[in-house]
């Protein structure tokens, strides 16, 4: 990645490089209801801002403190490009317009794959070891499962951005993302399902209760599950739910005794 | 004290460096519950936590309810309660996802959306400095910051914690027998509505009539299998 270019391109350290990528990470550290991740942005940008005058690295370092906001996944590719392209000593506006144009969809793209599916199914993974009673290895596999992920896209985004510059774009458009994140969501799904028939949800007590019979008590848990579900696809909070289940389940065992 | 930088560290996670997932209730729960001396009350709410705050995400600019923050408090004050002699694990773990998760939860949201405002005057200091001190003055912005959250995280976590473990101290004294019984063939339901929360939350067309084929398909496989 190290720039050896000629006329006017400016030559980054791998130590800037690496530097950058490491800062990617705390992108969200100054998160603020006006321009968001725009500190994080120019805290991470800087190492990369090297162009020989002092005052012109002050004035492109307070040029990136503008509104900024995207998926922080995804934002290491944008760091990336923009550290290329102020290499290459692109111009203000260039920079500026690229950075714009990428946030709205990179933040659209990552946040529905990355937050809305792929945590989901990993968190999922981990719930249905946690059921069996393996501590350790529920934790292990959500972290190991979502971070291997979660890492190769920061990586492989950061090292197009900085090689490609603002044709990294066109890697990003070999991603089936709406497929990967169907093919999560139906994982998922999947998932949710054989921890509520086989993964004994709510304990092997009440199964006992039900007579012992496993397949009664998944198909009564699935029906409630699908119920509270659907109870929230039409408007209920799930707060409320929880509350009222729960507080209706009490009563019937007060009474019942 | 463990806890109370654990408190620290997960939060920081969540909110300002990394987003691992380290944050998540399936992880903050047992680790709880194991340091309170609880490790399968940690995991039960560890389960309960994650199913229920699984949508959780934030997206744009939007504040979610902190499970984190929830799951830490839910188990570690369960622990520290010393309600265990008193009830079953059961009961004591559906009392403290009744009683402390949702507040929790909330109080989580609320310090959240105090710390993202009070990042605003820092947004603008930052303006009024790049161009005296340069690069610097952003990296001893960001660099304070986030040492500052991790100790604001910390004293939350720990409050919250204390605070919940005195509550159901108190809950659990006073609470009649039969309640406590109650309450925990109650708390079998409650993993239940916390999965069809998980389910509302799916991004997938159709996800309910997934879930009830793929239910279907293990109900007939676990009668052929004679289960």
């Amino acid at each position: 990645m190290t720039g050896n270019m000629s006329g006017e391109q400016k030559e980054i350290s791998v130590r800037a490089w690496a530097q950058a990528l490491a800062r990617s990470f705390l992108i969200q550290s100054v998160w603020n209801n006006e321009r968001m991740q725009n500190i994080g942005f120019a805290y991470s940008i800087s190492p990369l801002i090297n162009s020989g005058g002092e005052e012109e690295n002050r004035r492109k370092i307070e040029a990136h403190l503008e509104f900024f906001n995207t998926n922080p996944y995804f934002a290491s590719a944008v760091i990336g490009a923009v550290g290329r392209m102020e290499g290459d000593r692109r111009g203000a506006e260039d920079v500026r317009s690229f950075k714009r144009s990428l946030m709205g969809p990179f933040g659209a793209l990552g946040d529905s794959l990355f937050w809305c599916s792929m945590k989901p199914a990993a968190a999922l993974v981990g719930v249905s070891i946690a059921i069996g009673g393996r501590m350790l290895w529920a934790i292990v596999a959500t972290l190991v499962i979502y971070n291997s992920l979660h890492l190769w896209a920061r990586l492989w985004g950061f090292y197009n951005g900085a090689s490609l510059g603002r044709w990294m774009l066109y890697r990003f458009t070999r991603i089936r993302f709406a497929r990967s994140a169907a093919l999560l969501g139906l994982t998922t799904a999947v998932l949710l399902a054989w921890v509520t028939v086989w993964g004994g949800i709510w304990g092997d007590p009440l199964s006992a209760v039900i007579g012992g019979h496993y397949l009664v008590a998944g198909a009564i848990g699935s029906g409630i599950v699908l119920l509270s579900s659907m109870a929230i696809g039409r408007g209920m909070g799930a707060e409320t739910l929880f509350y009222l289940a729960g507080g209706i389940a009490l009563a019937a065992s007060l009474t019942i005794g | 004290m463990i806890l109370i930088v654990l408190g620290g560290l997960f939060e920081l996670d969540r909110t300002a460096v990394i987003q691992s997932l380290v944050s998540e209730p399936i992880v903050v729960a047992p680790i709880a519950g194991w340091i309170v001396g609880e490790p399968v009350l940690g995991l039960k709410l560890g389960v309960l936590l994650q199913l229920f705050f699984l949508g959780n995400v934030s997206i744009g600019g939007s504040t979610p309810p902190d499970g984190a923050l929830a799951a830490l408090v839910a188990a570690g004050s369960a622990g520290l309660s010393g309600a265990d002699h008193r009830v079953s694990i059961e009961a004591l773990s559906a009392g403290s996802a009744f009683i402390l998760m949702i507040p929790a939860s909330r109080l989580g949201r609320l310090v959240e959306n105090a710390l993202k405002e009070q990042n605003v005057a820092l947004a603008h200091d930052a303006d009024g400095r790049v161009m005296k001190e340069g690069a610097k003055a952003i990296e001893k912005i960001v660099h304070r910051r986030i040492f500052s959250l991790f100790l604001i995280w910390a004293g939350v976590s720990g409050l919250a914690v204390g605070g919940g473990a005195v509550l159901l101290n108190l809950v659990f004294r006073f609470i009649p027998e039969g309640v406590s019984a109650a309450l925990e063939s109650a708390g079998r339901l409650l993993p239940l509505i916390a999965a069809g929360v998980a389910l509302s939350a799916i991004r997938l067309r159709r996800a309910n009539w997934w879930f009830a084929a793929a239910c279907l398909v293990l109900l007939v496989v676990s009668a052929a299998l004679g289960r």
